[in-house]
């Protein structure tokens, strides 16, 4: 199983949901497989895609999806407690575990024997699974709405790669950042002013 | 277990009447999505807060950390919301790289209430260097600033609002002494 194979399981089984990808290879990777609106791709501020994620679930119902990594998630785990106290049910949170910090180089996280399913579900997360092969992670998906109080976590382990053919993202930050606003539903009044004001 | 202001509830005492009228100016103008990392200074605002959001239906959310709260109000802007995010400058220093690499570069206008401790020469030590800090790093970062009070709290607001609905991100700067607050305390 690897990245790529990964989220074009979740575009294919959760088309509609806003995902919020975390920082280096994982956004190029998204990118490439096929750009979406309702794609956020992290550039920066590594370990808070999950941050980012509850904010939306809090706001808008159905699901939204995470795609965090295992360095990711050692970075700020603050947030998966918030996550979890919060209570964000409509909350799917995808660590892609390959024990390395590709983009910089593939050094190791400290994450090896990691098991973060069980933390999720000491901290008061719903449900979670751990799974290393595809049809696995196809069936956790598959289940996702029918689950419990809390959010899911999947923790899905991934092959270490050498590297990346995807390139990096050219797109505009900003407007990456107002297109997924646009695609969530938000108001166009504000969307007018913010395309003013770059021009 | 998982609902913490059922837990919040009976430490509400009465609300400190600057920061009702701050909070109250705040929901008029459109906030609607308040987060916070509690600091001492701003508690009477956070209490007032919590108690406005909870009378409108709105979300108030205690974060453990201010990059955190940053992350959480930039997910409540793409959700349509306009978030208030409160804290202690010394958590200033923990945001910085969620406002310079986050919110903006992709031009996520946050409306920031940002508490000074060490701005008076009498406040403990470890909070003096940040205190001098503060302003500068926010101007750094292209964050325009405003001291809470400079005019009247109405029109504090207000241009925290005119930033937002311009795309800008702003910070509110509130001295210590605004709502009571002391360092021998």
């Amino acid at each position: 199983m690897n990245r790529m194979v990964c989220m074009k399981a979740v575009y294919d089984k959760l088309p509609t949901a806003p995902v919020v990808v975390t920082t280096g290879y994982s956004c190029r990777e998204a990118m490439a497989l096929g750009d979406r609106s309702l794609n956020f791709y992290m550039v920066g501020s590594m370990g808070l895609a999950s941050a980012i994620a509850t904010g939306i679930a809090l706001c808008r119902p159905g699901p939204t999806v995470v795609l965090d990594g295992d360095g990711a998630l050692l970075m700020n785990p603050s947030n998966a407690f918030m996550a979890s106290a919060l209570g964000c049910t409509n909350l799917l949170h995808i660590v892609l575990d390959n024990g390395s910090y590709e983009s910089t180089g593939g050094q190791p996280t400290c994450a090896e024997g990691f098991d973060f399913a069980s933390f999720a579900l000491s901290i008061g997360y719903g449900d979670a699974a751990c799974v290393d092969k595809l049809e696995d992670f196809l069936a956790v998906l598959d289940g996702f709405s029918a689950r419990a109080d809390g959010p899911f976590l999947i923790h899905a382990f991934i092959a270490k790669t050498a590297g990346t053919r995807a390139p990096r993202i050219t797109l505009p930050l900003n407007v990456i950042g107002q297109r997924f606003r646009m695609a969530l539903g938000a108001s166009q009044t504000e969307q007018t002013v913010h395309q003013g004001r770059e021009s | 277990m998982k609902n913490p202001s059922s837990k919040r509830e009976e430490s509400s005492g009465a609300i400190h009447p600057l920061a009702q009228s701050i909070a109250s100016s705040a929901l008029t103008k459109g906030y609607d999505f308040f987060v916070n990392v509690p600091c001492g200074i701003l508690a009477p605002l956070i209490s007032a807060i919590d108690a406005s959001a909870r009378d409108a239906g709105y979300r108030h959310v205690y974060a453990p950390r201010e990059d955190s709260a940053v992350g959480l109000a930039c997910g409540a802007y793409f959700a349509g919301r306009q978030p208030l995010v409160m804290m202690q400058n010394s958590g200033l220093g923990q945001s910085i790289n969620a406002l310079a690499s986050l919110t903006q570069p992709f031009r996520v206008p946050l409306t920031l209430l940002v508490s000074l401790r060490g701005h008076i020469a009498s406040d403990s030590e470890e909070n003096l260097l940040m205190g001098k800090l503060t302003a500068p790093i926010l101007h750094g970062l292209g964050i325009e600033t405003r001291t809470l009070g400079s005019a009247s709290y109405e029109e504090d607001i207000v241009w925290a609002k005119s930033s937002f609905a311009s795309g800008r991100s702003a910070a509110l700067l509130v001295e210590p002494d605004l709502m009571g607050w002391s360092a021998s305390t």
